[in-house]
């Protein structure tokens, strides 16, 4: 009988090369494709359709018109540019940062037969399940000069503990000790092995861990809120954003800015969307050039050999 | 070894919770960069003569996006000028509060910032020494602080010092208390006014009789006779204080404090013959239930609502004209305003003021309902911390902003006038980042620091507690034509029976405490409220057959306890603070 209804499937897929098993899974990825995807395209289309047609309601599948007013209002809004440069900036220099300060500890501290790294990884391990509290990490910023400061945005994320686990695997069990040993016989020092033998072997790594650095980078707005909080020239771009979630009065002074720039008073649900939109574009764009490294990246170090 | 590990981490565990610990109140003395600069302070001095000085100030809710407008800001320079200070301002919406308390703990607060008023939070900073306790500096130097020592020693502020602090002449805040200008209530219709001549000749009720014999003529005449705003049967104030309270009794559970509602009122208040009795199952409810019963089965009384949305399918409704009359507060003028804008005239092009009717707190038997508030609740606090190195300074501009000067400057009137001589132009100009965005001429800093309504409260020649809660509002100097005539319209009806049906409840009413275990039984009592009255008015339940069960139910949950509770609770805050 089993025999038979074995049969019976290879039947089935050799005729029509799909089974019930693959239309589920085809139907349920692109379900759940079309469910993460669509508040992003909603938010999209909204973004540039005019307000007439906005208020009709409804699905939005397609666009209605292309406006670009609420982007042209967005750019020619000071708070704005300069929120959109900072939050660049800090995410590069945080990440590029990170990921040095991150990786070279954790090459270091993946050298287990050292004396004392094994202390100095439960130590920083430590640091993953207990942190200070709020008030001591405040007045330790304090104490460095860090509050009200750019630099309080960029510096302490440094080492990321997460990453130095995933990391400190990575050198331990995928990088060749091999090869590490013929670039010390060929003359390299320790700093030459790593950065001319570990990290190029280590680019889809470090790219897959870079990119979420960034991503956590771009999208913070705890540091600004808790440790600056008053200087609008440092707001980053994800402050903005939730600003124009949650602040009347944010909402209300960019459409005002749009009013004296010779707009009728724009809606705040198309300035909203278009912040999303803004938000979401400089991930969405480096996320293609990462891809190749990403894919092959994401599993990297989660077994050991 | 994993033992020994497991340990260690333990007590790290255990160190770590110690972590910031350790700092005795000289660490509040260190000094941080937006601390005040030294000054001299002295008791006789003018203050151009005093120090130059630079405050932080922290508000809620602001920003300062605006960074041109903020440099060029009439009004900051105007008090700058005037306490000689420069000013800087701190503000944020999400996680301000948080921000503020850790500064505060870590030495770095704003020389004054504001908190909400919960007790044992203001309790804790006093505790831990974190604020100034601004009482002994303002009492040891009254010819400077001339308008704060009145405040602070009258005898309703010592009562908030007394409920924070245990001491009444202990006083550490600014105390924000907020009440609308006019008295704010429910129980007042708004009828259409073409509907009013068609069924009733034109002639608006004034007592319940007439009131339910329109409502019923309406529902004959194929309107919806009466909207009274009720989210979906759960809120009973405007059915309550329009129908019940008028004959006596009050269809709603208990809610005691700063409203008294759900009870009713016997002996003289404020003294000890004052009794108060929950009256949602008497038989004169009871009666009330009927009436309601009845007015829904004649079209009377909306059969949709506890379905239909209030504020969308109410006001569609009223707009188009198939409803009769409508509450949505309006005994508050500004409410009317509002109502006539976006329920009446955004559905009618021709739309005039006319057309709408503002109606009379109903009579029965010839007496107004009596409806007991203090017209007031309390808003944010406002402290100096102990880190802040010149208090004086910082108090030298509260006592600006709370003289008449200052007040003008933030509220736009000079000597409680609104000052026309500045010109449309001034008033325009402060429309920007330091104003608000929506026409209000009002300053956006320091307005809620005596009045969390942001009005204009006169201290020079009132006490504390007449001021904050009869503060003047000078909107109407400046808004439109139109929404000043709506305002005026809604005011000229309400002035006439305003008196006869608000009584203004001591201020220590709003320092009653009930038991923990009293709110438990008021939320059961309030699910049994929306559940009997709904199923009485909708016919699922019988009025008159099953209103003992409601009556039993009621008592099962508490409801006689709850009442001993009350008039305890209302005896121990007069006792305490009645003086």
């Amino acid at each position: 009988m089993m025999r038979r209804m074995a049969g019976e499937r290879r039947t089935m897929y050799s005729r029509l090369g799909f089974n019930f098993y693959d239309v589920f899974v085809l139907v349920f990825c692109a379900g759940f494709g079309l469910i993460c995807f669509y508040p992003l395209w909603y938010c999209l289309v909204a973004s540039v359709m005019p307000y007439e047609e906005y208020i009709q309601g409804g699905l939005m599948l397609w666009f209605k018109g292309f406006d670009l007013q609420y982007y042209i209002q967005i750019f020619g809004n000071q708070t704005y540019v300069n929120s959109l440069w900072i939050s660049a900036t800090k995410t590069v220099l945080a990440t590029t940062l990170s990921v040095l300060v991150t990786s070279t500890m954790a090459y270091a501290a993946s050298k287990s037969r050292i004396r004392g790294m094994k202390v100095i990884n439960a130590l920083v391990v430590f640091n993953l399940f207990f942190s200070g509290g709020l008030i001591p990490t405040y007045m330790l910023y304090q104490d460095l000069g860090l509050i009200g400061s750019y630099w309080v945005m960029v510096l302490p994320g440094a080492l990321n503990i997460t990453y130095y686990i995933i990391m400190r695997n990575y050198f331990s069990y995928s990088v060749p000790r091999e090869l590490e040993e013929a670039a010390l016989l060929d003359g390299c020092s320790e700093f030459s092995a790593f950065f001319r033998v570990v990290m190029p072997l280590s680019k889809s790594m470090l790219a897959a861990v870079a990119l979420f650095i960034a991503v956590i980078n771009w999208n913070d707005y705890y540091n600004y809120m808790m440790y600056i909080g008053n200087r609008t020239e440092l707001q980053p771009f994800a402050w903005i954003l939730r600003r124009m979630l949650t602040d009347k009065s944010m909402m209300n002074s960019i459409r005002n800015g749009a009013v004296s720039m010779g707009f009728e008073l724009p809606p705040p649900m198309g300035l909203r969307m278009a912040t999303i939109i803004c938000a979401v574009i400089p991930i969405v764009v480096v996320y293609p050039f990462i891809q190749p490294y990403f894919t092959s990246g994401m599993t990297l170090g989660a077994v050991k050999e | 070894m994993k033992r020994m590990l497991s340990l260690a981490l333990v007590l790290l565990l255990a160190l770590s919770l110690f972590a910031g610990c350790g700092g005795n109140n000289t660490q509040n003395n260190t000094q941080t960069g937006n601390q005040t600069t030294e000054g001299d302070g002295g008791a006789d001095a003018g203050e151009a003569e005093r120090e130059h000085v630079t405050i932080r100030f922290a508000q809620f809710g602001n920003n300062l996006d605006d960074a041109e407008g903020y440099e060029n800001d009439p009004i900051r320079q105007a008090i700058e000028d005037a306490v000689n200070i420069t000013l800087e301002y701190d503000t944020g919406t999400e996680g301000f509060d948080d921000r503020m308390e850790t500064e505060l703990y870590t030495g770095a607060a704003a020389d004054l910032f504001p908190t909400w008023g919960e007790s044992e939070k203001i309790a804790s900073y006093i505790e831990n020494e974190l604020v100034v306790n601004i009482g002994e500096i303002i009492n040891a130097d009254p010819d400077r602080y001339p308008t704060l020592y009145k405040i602070i020693n009258s005898d309703e502020y010592k009562m908030y010092n007394e409920l924070y602090t245990g001491d009444p002449d202990a006083t550490y805040a600014i105390y924000s208390i907020s009440a609308f200008a006019d008295p704010s209530f429910s129980g007042v219709s708004v009828y259409n006014q073409a509907i009013l001549d068609e069924v009733n000749g034109g002639a608006v009720p004034q007592t319940v009789d007439e009131f339910l014999a329109y409502c019923e003529a309406a529902g004959s005449a194929g309107y919806v006779g009466w909207w009274p705003r009720n989210d979906k049967l759960t809120t009973w104030d405007e059915i309550d204080y329009t129908l019940a309270v008028p004959q006596g009794t009050s269809i709603q559970e208990p809610t005691v404090g700063a409203n008294m509602k759900g009870v009713v009122l016997s002996g003289e208040l404020g003294t000890d013959s004052e009794y108060w009795t929950v009256s949602a199952t008497s038989e004169a409810s009871q009666a009330v239930v009927r009436q309601l019963r009845e007015l829904y089965l004649n079209g009377g009384l909306s059969s949709s609502i506890g379905i239909s949305g209030d504020f969308d399918d109410a006001y569609a409704d009223f707009g188009t004209s198939r409803i009769g009359a409508v509450n949505f507060g309006f005994g508050y003028p500004g409410q009317f305003r509002d109502f006539y804008k976006t329920a009446w005239a955004a559905a009618n092009a021709d739309a005039t003021i006319d057309d709408l009717t503002v109606g009379y707190s109903l009579t029965s038997d010839g007496s107004y309902g009596p409806i007991y508030q203090t017209g007031t609740w309390v808003n944010s606090h406002y402290f100096i911390p102990y880190s802040c190195e010149n208090p004086e300074r910082v108090l030298d501009l509260v006592e600006f902003i709370a003289s008449n000067e200052g007040q003008d400057l933030l509220h736009n009137c000079v000597n409680g006038g609104y000052n026309f001589d500045q010109g449309s132009d001034y008033w325009s100009e402060i429309d920007g980042a330091y104003g608000y965005g929506d026409g209000r001429c009002k300053y956006v800093w320091f307005s809620y620091m005596f009045s969390g309504t942001e009005y204009y409260v006169d201290f020079e020649n009132q006490d504390w507690w007449t001021a904050v809660t009869y503060p003047t509002d000078f909107s109407n100097n400046w808004a439109t034509e139109e929404d000043a005539a709506l305002v005026d319209k809604a005011k000229e009806t309400i002035s006439t029976y305003v008196d006869d049906v608000i009584v203004d409840l001591p201020a220590y009413y709003n320092m009653i405490t009930l038991p923990a275990e009293a709110s438990e039984i008021i939320s059961q009592l309030n699910s049994l409220t929306d559940e009997y009255l709904t199923q009485f008015i909708g016919g699922q339940l019988d009025v008159d057959s099953d209103w003992a069960t409601y009556a039993a139910a009621y008592e099962d949950a508490g409801a006689l306890e709850l009442e001993q509770m009350i008039n305890e609770a209302v005896a121990t805050a007069r006792s305490n603070y009645g003086g």
